[in-house]
């Protein structure tokens, strides 16, 4: 057992870091919280307190849950497509394939790019008059549709930006899963007479599974932030088509100067978000409950 | 290591520690005040970019004596970043391109009032050769100048004229015939669209609207500022615009300003609605595949023989109320900037504000589009209303009309819900009696 020497020792050992997390974490979230109470619209210098009514226009708001579906449609699409599509190659990059570090290395280049810059390179790739998507897709005789402009297609060219530049993130964690599964059970599965697909369900994923939802938590919490993309690429139209959450939390503070109201809707976001992420953590682990 | 040396070698580091803090808190004081040090003043500028603001940045930076520092972003940046700054009330920005927002910024107390430096500054500035009408209708607020006029542009009819010919077309004088042109002229397979339009959310869009608002008759408010957009003209503006996106490049409702000019230059489009300070860019054989064969022409009116209005714009230099600098000086580098020779070697990228240079026949002949902007003024192009909530309701008014050519919402709806939008901001402002 420590001693109180030991345990006033550690204390002093958690003081820096617990003085930086409060200032870059907490102060700035408990005075966004601050200004959701009050009325506070950047031209004007005065500020009044309001109670809980930038709360109750946010949640009478249309353009709200409008962008509440947007973001939901856009986390839900990206992050299967993502999870499906980094498992696919990471399972395909541990099959021992040719040329495996350069692939390795040329699947992981998206990543290297910061958000804004492959939103303006999505942009033009997605231009539909001059951009590379409908040249090729003219090549197969395919006429391509407006992407960005078209209301139809225009998430949907956002979400195929996220997977073009998040989906290496999802092949380089569950590749180092991979590499981490250890040799006895498979050898077993073998000599049981398992097949490919069954080894992979039965052993392979349970070692996988922490790792999966490792994938999802990280991934869900960065595409329902989703906005960088969404800005370069579309600005949230046409309409509001792609007008996420985070956009709209944008739009407020920094077009409509309303920033009590962008701090409770902040402060909404934070909460939903909690919820998405206690949920995937209750759902996936419904079974093994106190694992974590 | 003798006692000596080792005392020694604590002294020289003690030196050095004390040399590294003096030349950081010299280097710190430097960047705090910067007019303070600096042999010449440097001038903060911030605009929306195009040729004609991109000439007058690079005659300000001629100006002798200062150090000019610029900013040319998008429109809705530009007026992000100055609304952000001034706000705060920053020092960050002197000059501005204040336009349709200079009642919004004049009312929040965020410009300096004018009226002084041109007192004292009258002879200087050739002031009196600056046309009245311009600073009394779009560059002033409740009686105070906030703004010297620095371009007047207004959006009139592009067309190819080799299609039209070849076509046996004329330029559309109604909204019908501009229709049927645009079905004419395109040919989606040879990537050749009818119609450019601007309809990307925000100024864009509200550019556009506002033509075909108001040549249906309607408007943005009635003469006691009711909102009256919900209206039988609104429902023939928006219904006009879903028709003729029929004919227009696919990704359309993602076009502003520079897309709609790569689109006429690059012979994507046939015709189209747009800016008189981008007809010059058509002429120009480095970045136009299509030179010498756009024409241009007043833009088409609902019926025959009917009025047409479109937008004509002011743009206005304004000082920050909020500048360092020597208010005098930076309203020289403007005035001195505007001058009649600069004016009339720009005359091709927008119409002069100097009396002297608009009534100049020779700069009328060279630039075969000036005829067509005047023509243009006289079939009724129109400013924007001046109120500084127009510009403030105007994103969120916009993505709402727009939806109404998406199909999400049937157009009475989208009017419906746009009127909603800039009601709820007047009523919020005071203008109404509860």
């Amino acid at each position: 057992m420590a001693s109180r020497q030991q345990r006033r020792d550690r204390l002093i050992f958690l003081v820096p870091s617990m003085t930086v997390l409060a200032v870059i974490l907490v102060y700035p979230l408990a005075y966004s919280l601050g200004l959701s109470f009050y009325n506070y619209y950047l031209p004007v210098p005065r500020t009044t307190f309001v109670g809980l009514e930038n709360f109750r226009f946010i949640l009478a708001d249309d353009a709200f849950w409008e962008a509440l579906g947007v973001t939901a449609r856009f986390t839900g699409a990206a992050v299967a497509i993502e999870v499906v599509l980094g498992i696919a190659v990471a399972l395909l990059l541990d099959a021992r394939i040719p040329c495996r570090r350069f692939v390795n290395t040329v699947v992981l280049l998206p990543m290297a790019i910061t958000p804004a810059v492959a939103g303006l390179l999505m942009r033009w790739m997605f231009e539909s008059n001059w951009g590379l998507v409908n040249y090729f897709l003219g090549l197969a005789g395919v006429r391509g549709p407006g992407w960005t402009g078209d209301p139809a297609w225009a998430l949907w060219s956002i979400i195929l930006a996220d997977v073009w530049q998040n989906t290496p993130f999802v092949i380089l964690v569950v590749y180092a899963g991979l590499q981490s599964v250890p040799v006895e059970p498979l050898e077993a599965a073998m000599v049981d007479g398992a097949s490919r697909a069954q080894t992979l369900a039965h052993v392979v994923f349970p070692f996988l599974r922490p790792l999966v939802l490792f994938v999802l938590i990280i991934r869900s919490m960065d595409a329902f932030r989703i906005f960088d993309q969404v800005f370069v690429m579309t600005g949230g139209g046409p309409g509001t088509t792609t007008q996420t959450i985070t956009f709209y939390n944008y739009v407020m503070a920094f077009r409509q100067l309303r920033m009590g109201r962008a701090s409770a809707l902040g402060v909404i976001t934070l909460l939903i978000l909690s919820l998405v992420i206690g949920a995937w953590i209750y759902l996936l682990y419904r079974r093994e409950k106190g694992e974590w | 290591m003798t006692r000596r040396a080792w005392r020694f070698g604590r002294r020289r580091g003690v030196l050095c520690l004390i040399l590294l803090v003096g030349a950081s808190a010299l280097l710190i004081a430097r960047g705090a005040a910067p007019t303070a040090w600096a042999a010449e003043p440097t001038v903060h500028y911030i605009s929306h970019r195009f040729p004609m603001l991109e000439f007058w940045v690079k005659k300000m930076g001629e100006y002798p004596g200062i150090k000019l520092e610029a900013e040319l972003i998008p429109f809705d940046q530009a007026l992000e970043k100055m609304q952000i700054h001034l706000s705060q009330g920053a020092s960050t920005y002197d000059i501005m391109a204040t336009d349709a927002f200079l009642p919004t910024f004049a009312e929040r107390g965020w410009l300096m009032p004018l009226d002084p430096l041109i007192a004292k500054l009258r002879q200087a500035v050739e002031w009196d050769d600056i046309d009245p009408i311009l600073v009394r209708d779009v560059c002033s607020y409740k009686g105070k100048v906030y703004g010297v006029p620095n371009l007047a542009i207004s959006m009139f009819f592009f067309y190819r004229k080799d299609l039209f010919d070849a076509a046996g077309l004329k330029p559309p004088a109604t909204m019908d015939e501009w229709i049927a042109a645009a079905k004419a002229l395109t040919m989606a397979d040879k990537k050749q669209y009818g119609t450019a339009m601007t309809l990307k959310a925000g100024d864009g869009f509200q550019n556009d609207f506002t033509y075909y608002l108001r040549t249906y008759g309607g408007d943005w408010y009635d003469k006691d500022w009711k909102v009256t957009i919900d209206s039988e003209a609104g429902v023939k503006a928006l219904t006009t615009m879903k028709e003729l996106m029929k004919y227009a490049p696919p990704n359309v409702l993602a076009f502003h300003n520079d897309e709609s000019t790569v689109a006429m230059q690059q012979g994507l489009t046939a015709m189209g609605l747009l800016w008189q300070s981008r007809a010059l860019a058509m002429d120009n054989a480095q970045v136009s595949k299509v030179v010498g064969k756009v024409s241009f022409a007043v833009p088409p009116a609902a019926t025959k023989g009917g009025k047409s209005h479109a937008r004509l714009a002011v743009g206005c230099y304004s000082i920050s109320a909020f500048t360092k600098n020597d208010p005098e000086l930076v309203f020289q580098v403007i005035g001195k900037t505007l001058s009649k020779a600069n004016m009339r070697e720009s005359a091709g990228l927008a119409t002069p504000t100097r009396l002297s240079v608009t009534r100049d026949p020779e700069v009328m002949q060279k630039f075969r589009f000036i005829r067509a902007a005047a023509d243009n003024v006289q079939a009724g192009a129109r400013l924007v209303p001046s109120n500084p909530e127009f510009s403030e309701a105007m994103l969120q008014t916009t993505q709402t009309l727009q939806k109404g050519l998406t199909g999400e919402l049937a157009i009475p709806e989208a009017l419906k819900r746009a009127q909603k939008v800039m009601s709820d901001l007047m009523t919020e402002k005071g203008y109404y009696k509860k």
